[in-house]
């Protein structure tokens, strides 16, 4: 896997006031859409250093206009995705969002979602804007492409 | 000149080696898929008609020679379809590597007709590489096919968008010659897995 370009630039107000330490995010990897598509997946682990659950309750991003935080489960040997109103990181734990799991759908592109393209995402709790981290959208798979999947959980959505 | 020892010496290196061998030999002789689930007895392919991404036919006949792996899926997955087929896509370019033969045909058949067309399923299945086919049908003509592998797919509810999902089985399926399916890998699924398993599957073992 190429190492994920990530750059975290700027680090908001966490949680109550008397927390001590910080959120933030790690393995940012954002993958551009496939040919003929124009929804890009993003992937990271958030780790919640404060004293406080920190519940994320949806997402943006300067490139695209519509961000969703969303699962694919597998239930049966079936997947099947749903999008999710919030996910909570417990206090001093880390959430991963990972391919066959927590994703974030990075759908109407405001810009041409080609791979090299640096986006910006924004996590947002129900106080406000908690997290903003940059990547560069990477090839999927594929000819030349990342290879970033062994030992996924492959369920489908 | 004693020469009785150095025969002697050279005569258990010999019956060390031919013993190695068998032993080595046994184990490959032995040798079965850790991930896959091999059916007792292949399972014959129902009789189908499905469209190619080159919108030639797929039908059981065209996968009577050589091996599949096969997984259902959808062009508009973000998320594990194309995880799945890189991971499929990636074991096969290790088994090339490794000299495999044969090698086994990527087969992805979309369960969602209504947004991939042959050239829809070319765009997608072409980012992939070699090796790498698409396929979908009319539902009733997926439904044959699925319902005979126990492959289950339900198209969710549109949003107000128009966008939609579609829950299918994860498995990717394995058919070896005269069409029949040999085995599957269950999800959750790994390069390694496929890479282990696959020659001895295609290799009658």
């Amino acid at each position: 896997m190429s190492a994920a370009r990530t750059t975290v630039l700027l680090l908001l107000a966490a949680c109550a006031p008397e927390s001590a330490g910080v959120v933030h995010a790690s393995g940012v990897t954002a993958y551009a859409p496939l040919p003929g598509k124009d929804t890009a997946v993003a992937y990271l682990t958030l780790h919640n250093d404060t004293a406080d659950d920190v519940t994320v309750t949806g997402a943006t991003s300067g490139e695209f206009a519509a961000v969703e935080l969303h699962e694919t489960r597998l239930v049966d040997g079936v997947s099947s995705m749903r999008e999710l109103a919030s996910v909570t990181v417990p206090a001093g734990e880390a959430l991963a969002f990972e391919p066959g799991g927590r994703h974030l759908m990075l759908g109407r592109p405001s810009v041409p979602p080609e791979v090299g393209t640096r986006i910006t995402l924004r996590l947002h709790a129900t106080e406000g804007p908690i997290l903003e981290v940059s990547a560069t959208l990477e090839a999927r798979g594929g000819v030349g492409g990342a290879i970033a999947t062994d030992a996924v959980p492959a369920a489908a959505n | 000149m004693n020469t009785t020892r150095p025969l002697l010496a050279a005569l258990f290196v010999v019956i060390g080696l031919a013993g190695g061998a068998w032993f080595l030999s046994k184990a490959v002789e032995t040798a079965e898929p850790a991930h896959a689930t091999v059916l007792p007895a292949p399972q014959p392919l129902p009789p189908f008609t499905l469209t190619d991404h080159r919108g030639e036919p797929l039908t059981r006949d065209n996968l009577a020679d050589g091996w599949q792996v096969l997984f259902f899926g959808f062009t508009n997955c973000p998320d594990v379809c194309p995880a799945t087929l890189t991971q499929l896509s990636v074991a096969r370019r290790k088994l090339a590597e490794r000299g495999v033969s044969p090698l086994p045909e990527i087969l992805l058949i979309s369960v969602d007709p209504e947004r991939d067309s042959p050239a829809a399923l070319a765009d997608y299945v072409g980012h992939f590489g070699d090796g790498v086919r698409g396929a979908t049908g009319t539902v009733p003509e997926l439904r044959t096919l699925t319902a005979a592998l126990g492959i289950h797919f339900e198209k969710e509810p549109a949003d107000d968008d128009g966008d939609y999902g579609v829950n299918h089985s994860a498995a990717v399926l394995v058919i070896g010659p005269e069409a029949r399916l040999n085995a599957l890998f269950s999800a959750p699924h790994s390069i390694d897995a496929f890479v282990d398993d696959l020659p001895l599957l295609v290799s009658g073992r």
